[in-house]
């Protein structure tokens, strides 16, 4: 009878569900990404033909055509994309194990964080020349990933009291989030003028400076996480009920949070690392995916396709507004209302 | 495997600052209800998580089946007992079909998340529950009664010999609450060893084959319901006066509070 809706398929040993919704909503979104591919590689500063494109792509461009549609347009994509896809499911990582939509690292303070160490490598270029001989370019990746990881481990001591609560952790990450600002800033005022503007375009949060080069790190983390997500795919739906279900269920909680949990930090770190710190794109991805796929909880690799899509769709528009904006700026004019919206249900809903 | 479901042995267990059961000893009978009572706060869901292992206990040790809880994998220990902890939560949107197909998951490795085999277990279990014809309901729009039969579903989708129950019955009306019980009746009958958490002894007088009770974290005595609930066991446990009397009807113990006005 009505269980018939719970279908799937099985091959071999290998079973997974099959839900209309998720096929529906997953070609919707792969369409609706390659529309925004397509009318990102034909409109711009500089209009070129469908058939120019196609032509360029396929190797058969001039020299301005290949500069501005490999070098430029198709790069700004693929990391666009990429980096989308990192800050959404990483984002819905941390809400499923903290069971709260607002625990996302860009709220909490992890891309802040991961700021705050970017922007002292670039406002002290020959200090990290020296510390660790390599110029600050090369040395930005690395740098706001171990900021990424050092103020995880600062949230996670503070907010530790014998197990973790989402609600504490929500507390915590945004007093550490208010701090890595402030630090931050301070950093900037004492910087040399040259140097801190610099920093406070990669601050905003910009995909202009995107090169390549930045594809060829984020595409295997993007892999890595895939399958870190397939694999802690059961578990993390476990823990949906509650720890104590979960752990009833023969899930080892600490594990799956604890990998899910450095899965996201590391996610999130690229992407701060290649493009500065993206307001808002991990926290409403997951949200958005949620609905448009009709889970119970934040879907992870649903998340990260909503999060590259909405990622490039605000590329796309600040790139083409009169006066171009970093994507930043979008994202956070899209992502404030949602915030403001879930913070009011979430209070209605705890002051019953 | 012994045959002895569960036993604990010397269980002192708390939290970070506290320490609820003090040098505990339980065994557990094969294919009877057991249900633990006592007032508030006397540690009867810190023993019945210990013997679920959703805590470890500082000293003393709970073995399943035989084999210590210590040396089994959750995921082993999740194919042998299923526990529902208190008034569980459920994510909006999840469905009655969904929760109870969650119970295969000790079963299924990360590859296989869908079976055909799981599927027909999975409705199996909200048959026996009732809750079939509710199955593509979210849970957050079912009555009380009707949304602790599905999580009761998800813990039977599990297989598991043994069963243990936190306070089923906790914020449901009489008549929901006697649907929950009888249903742990018909899971008795069907084989399965079932421990339960009470705070209505009416209830747990009605419906246990045996019950342990409970006072200031240590086991004050256990028994059978009808020769173990006296007044005097009433009053000086939970400060209660009470008559204790087989129902006329059916001869099960029944228990009535005295008015003091």
């Amino acid at each position: 009878m009505s269980t018939e809706t719970r279908t799937g398929w099985a091959i071999g040993p290998v079973g997974t569900r099959w839900r209309r919704r998720t096929a529906i909503a997953t070609l919707v979104s792969i369409l609706l990404l390659l529309a925004m591919w397509w009318l990102t590689m034909t409109t711009g500063a500089l209009a070129i033909s469908p058939g120019r494109v196609v032509a360029t792509l396929t190797g058969g461009g001039t020299r301005i055509e290949n500069l501005v549609i490999i070098d430029r347009r198709l790069s700004r994509l693929l990391a666009g994309s990429l980096i989308g896809f990192c800050l959404g499911t990483s984002g819905a990582l941390t809400q499923t194990i903290t069971r709260n939509p607002i625990a996302t690292p860009d709220i909490l303070g992890v891309s802040a964080g991961a700021g705050t160490f970017a922007v002292l490598a670039l406002v002290r270029p020959e200090t990290t020349e020296r510390l660790l001989g390599v110029s600050t370019t090369v040395a930005l990746v690395p740098v706001a990933i171990l900021g990424g990881l050092i103020t995880t481990g600062v949230i996670l001591t503070l907010g530790w009291r014998g197990g973790f609560d989402g609600y504490r952790l929500v507390l915590v990450g945004l007093g550490i989030n208010a701090l890595a600002l402030a630090l931050t800033s301070w950093l900037l005022t004492r910087a040399e003028v040259e140097e801190a503007s610099v920093a406070v375009r990669w601050l905003v949060g910009s995909l202009g400076g995107v090169r390549m080069g930045d594809v060829v790190y984020l595409a295997p983390m993007v892999v890595l996480a895939v399958l870190v997500c397939l694999r802690l795919a059961g578990g993390l739906g476990a823990l949906r009920l509650g720890r104590d279900i979960g752990q009833a269920l023969g899930v080892s909680a600490g594990r799956t949070e604890a990998g899910a949990l450095i899965t996201a930090v590391a996610l999130v770190s690229v992407a701060t690392a290649a493009a500065g710190p993206i307001a808002f794109v991990a926290f409403v991805a997951p949200q958005v995916a949620m609905r448009l796929f009709g889970t119970a909880g934040p879907p992870p690799l649903a998340s990260g396709l909503v999060g590259a899509l909405l990622l490039v769709g605000a590329d796309f528009l600040a790139a083409r507004l009169p006066l171009e904006l970093p994507v930043g700026i979008v994202t956070s004019v899209l992502g404030a209302p949602v915030l403001l919206y879930l913070m009011t249900r979430h209070l209605r809903r705890t002051s019953v | 495997m012994s045959d002895v479901p569960l036993h604990v042995r010397g269980v002192t267990a708390g939290y970070t600052s506290r320490t609820v059961l003090r040098d505990v000893d339980l065994t557990i009978d094969s294919g009877k209800i057991t249900t633990i009572i006592g007032p508030n706060g006397c540690g009867k869901s810190t023993l019945l998580r210990t013997m679920g292992r959703l805590l470890r206990p500082t000293t003393g040790d709970v073995t399943l089946f035989g084999d210590a809880v210590g040396s089994l994998r959750t995921r082993q220990i999740a194919q042998r007992l299923a526990i529902l902890p208190q008034s569980p939560v459920a994510p909006e949107g999840l469905t009655v079909a969904d929760l109870a197909a969650r119970g295969r998951q000790p079963h299924q490795p990360w590859y296989r998340q869908w079976s055909a085999a799981d599927e027909a277990i999975a409705a199996e279990a909200m048959e026996a529950t009732g809750v079939l014809d509710l199955a593509d309901r979210p849970l957050d729009e079912l009555s009380g009664g009707q949304r602790q039969r599905a999580w009761i579903a998800m813990t039977l989708a599990q297989e598991t010999p043994l069963l243990l129950l936190d306070e089923p019955t906790t914020h449901l009306d009489l008549a929901h609450a006697v649907d929950v019980l009888d249903l742990v009746v018909r899971l008795r009958e069907r084989g399965k060893t079932i421990v339960l958490v009470l705070h209505d002894l009416g209830l747990a007088a009605r419906y246990s084959d045996h019950i342990v009770v409970m006072k200031e974290g240590t086991i004050v005595t256990e028994g059978d319901p009808l020769s173990l609930l006296r007044p005097e066991l009433l009053r000086e446990v939970f400060g209660l006066q009470a008559h204790v009397f087989a129902d006329p009807v059916d001869g099960l113990p029944t228990v009535v509070p005295t008015s003091h006005a």
